[in-house]
């Protein structure tokens, strides 16, 4: 049991790789960002209009569930330059989500503008259908915001969590299958006395085995005299002859 | 296998278990890649180590009751 349980618990961590959706269109909304240096830019991110910088924390992480879609507003703007018109600009092309399983990104939303603009400030509008994911998780997770630029470079980025909710609490693949598992192993090691009983020796024949043990080896011996016996044997008719 | 042997595998599932449902219901994150592996790496040892341990004695308990019924059941 402890082989198929372990198999299926890796399932269960790499199950959910890959369920997001991969990179997606521009929306209507989405307006173009500008481009340049880096670590100039002050941007703010709801979550369903929650502002993610309130859920930095597990404990303070945004409620939510997967069953219907999530609008995110990415808003950004250069904190350098005084006015409107004034000071560097920036060309900020994707709006990146990402959300992370045991370090590793198990999927990652991106709205891309094709065409940027340098400018001072932008915004980008993402609509996130989480899909499969809500039959499969429940939980805490940390999501990563970020904007990008053409070259690749993360201009801005934040950390935030998200305490995901399943139907009836447990409503999800995950939990379901993972009380099953512990309620099988449970029901295991309470039967693992009976283990005791298979790898001891009968009761009242402990000693049988040894003794067996014994007698091979007594055969043995009388083996290797009876060369010594069949001589006196072969040895004997000549003095029954006399 | 033995009752312990078996016993401890049972609990290092069941360690790995607790670890995967404590995040299914908030109780850990399990976002970070190290902080998740120490999770889990001591979730399955101090599940293994009392599972073994529950093992042990229940194999023993067991061994001692069929000792004890086995002479009444031989008997006249």
């Amino acid at each position: 049991m402890v082989a198929p349980a372990l198999v299926l618990l890796l399932l269960m961590v790499v199950a959910p790789v890959g369920a997001m959706s991969g990179p997606s269109a521009a929306p209507k909304g989405a307006s173009v960002v500008p481009a340049a240096g880096s670590s100039g830019i002050n941007a703010n991110v709801t979550w369903n209009g929650m502002n993610i910088g309130s859920a930095g924390t597990i404990s303070s992480g945004i409620m939510t569930n997967f069953g219907s879609a999530i609008n995110l507003v990415y808003t950004w703007s250069a904190t350098s330059g005084i006015g409107p018109r004034s000071g560097p600009t920036y060309n900020i092309s994707t709006a990146r989500l990402q959300m992370f399983y045991f370090g590793f990104p198990i999927g990652t939303r991106d709205v891309i503008n094709s065409n940027p603009i340098a400018d001072r400030y932008g915004q980008f509008n993402m609509s996130w259908d989480p899909g499969v994911l809500q039959w499969i998780l429940t939980g805490d997770y940390k999501i990563t915001a970020s904007l990008i630029a053409p070259n690749g470079t993360s201009e801005w980025s934040q950390d935030f969590f998200i305490h995901v909710t399943a139907p009836a609490a447990i409503g999800a693949a995950m939990p379901i299958l993972l009380i099953l598992v512990g309620i099988w192993e449970v029901y295991s090691l309470a039967r693992s006395g009976r283990q005791a009983a298979i790898s001891a020796p009968p009761a009242g024949k402990g000693k049988e085995p040894a003794a067996a043990a014994s007698g091979t080896a007594a055969s043995t011996d009388t083996s290797t005299t009876s060369p010594t016996k069949s001589d006196d044997a072969a040895a004997a008719p000549p003095k029954e002859d006399t | 296998m033995s009752a312990t042997s078996h016993g401890a595998g049972s609990g290092i599932i069941l360690g790995l278990v607790l670890v995967l449902l404590a995040q299914q219901f908030s109780y850990l994150s399990l976002s970070d890649l190290y902080p998740s592996l120490e999770a889990l790496i001591l979730g399955a040892v101090v599940g293994g180590i009392l599972g073994g341990l529950i093992g042990w004695a229940l194999g023993r308990r067991y061994l001692s009751r069929r000792a004890a019924a086995a002479p009444a059941a031989s008997g006249p």
